[in-house]
């Protein structure tokens, strides 16, 4: 593994952690969503502090080259958060349509008890003129 | 209640009551309060129920607040919390809807925070009881543990769902992102300078219906609360 490859790595570890740290302190992400960050950076930063790991897991599951492993991982990291995402995107779809649903069935029973009422008042109204 | 020099200061109270799928418990629960309790208002959150929850609700006429999805235990506490913000309440008290938080320890909790100058008192059953064995136990243990080395603070039971909020922390929980009603913020606000105290209260089992936290999700709920103790509250700005 090159010292380029190492500097990369802790490189993009460090502007995640910024980044994430950043964005938790400006109280724009929610607990749920950093936990993946977080894993991101140790990930990266221990295969750019370590390379022994990488040379270790590259024999172990017969990858030539450590730098292959590393781009490996990244790919599983993507592979990961585009799976969660990919599902947390059809359970959001089905919660707008439900919301939706809800709100119209909610709205129309409202129209109709004031329609009721409004009924109500013109007859009564009647009574009275006449 | 407080008298100054003959012009009454009312503080208002309000109870919010979760429900998700309490058929069995709600009316029992919230007849007691309407009976027993009139000087507290209370609020029914019901968040999404797919039994029938709302029915029982609209036909006794209940002040019921309907959420038309459900949006879990700490969205359904956020609504209540708004409510109580809308509506200006000084102090929020939050009552699960299962029947096992006696109403009769709301007035002892608030005199105790009016006394201490509490921002939130926790409805505490091991403040002068002991624990028993059991694997909740261990884990509101493990999370007493994980409180106790990072903010230095004893709480007896972190996990108790009957916490009395001032108008502070109403502001505070109704508004802000990551404020759920759970241990790990209360390790952040103590860590933040808000006081929070206990009193001794005793709870009963619930029964009907079933918890909102299955086996799988006891062990989700303790990784989020081992995770958000131990390392997201030293990224979180103090007061953000």
């Amino acid at each position: 593994m090159s010292l380029g490859l190492r500097i990369a790595l802790l490189l993009a570890a460090a502007m995640a952690a910024v980044f994430i740290i950043y964005r938790i302190r400006r109280s724009k992400v929610r607990l749920q969503d950093t936990i993946f960050w977080i894993v991101t950076v140790v990930i990266l930063a221990v295969m750019g502090l370590f390379p022994s790991v990488s040379f270790w897991a590259a024999r172990t599951l017969g990858i030539q080259s450590p730098a292959n492993f590393v781009y490996l991982m990244m790919i599983a990291l993507l592979f990961e958060k585009l799976l969660t995402l990919s599902i947390l995107n059809s359970q959001n779809e089905e919660k707008y349509v439900e919301l939706a649903a809800e709100l119209a069935l909610r709205c129309k029973d409202l129209e109709r008890r004031i329609d009721e009422l409004e009924e109500k008042i013109s007859k009564e109204n009647e009574q009275n003129e006449a | 209640m407080l008298i100054n020099y003959g012009i009454i200061k009312f503080m208002k109270t309000l109870i919010i009551i979760p429900a998700y799928n309490e058929a069995g418990n709600i009316e029992k629960v919230v007849d007691n309060i309407i009976q027993n309790y009139p000087q507290f208002d209370y609020v029914v959150v019901n968040d999404g129920s797919t039994d029938s929850t709302r029915k029982i609700c609209k036909e006794r006429g209940y002040n019921l607040l309907d959420l038309p999805m459900n949006l879990g235990l700490a969205g359904a506490i956020k609504s209540g919390i708004k409510y109580a913000n809308f509506n200006q309440y000084d102090y929020a008290v939050q009552v699960d809807g299962d029947g096992q938080h006696d109403p009769k320890y709301i007035d002892s909790m608030i005199e105790y925070m009016e006394k201490e100058g509490s921002d939130i008192v926790i409805g505490s059953r091991f403040v002068s009881a002991k624990k028993n064995h059991s694997l909740r136990m261990f884990g509101n243990n493990l999370i007493e543990f994980l409180i106790l080395i990072t903010t230095g603070k004893k709480i007896t039971d972190p996990t108790s769902g009957m916490r009395l909020f001032n108008k502070k922390m109403i502001k505070q929980f109704g508004y802000r992102m990551n404020y759920g009603p759970e241990p790990d913020t209360l390790a952040f606000l103590i860590n933040s300078g808000i006081k929070v105290d206990e009193v001794q209260v005793e709870m009963k089992e619930r029964e009907y219906g079933t918890s909102y936290l299955s086996f799988t999700r006891s062990i989700l709920y303790m990784l989020h609360m081992i995770y958000g103790i131990l390392i997201f509250q030293w990224f979180r700005k103090k007061g953000a």
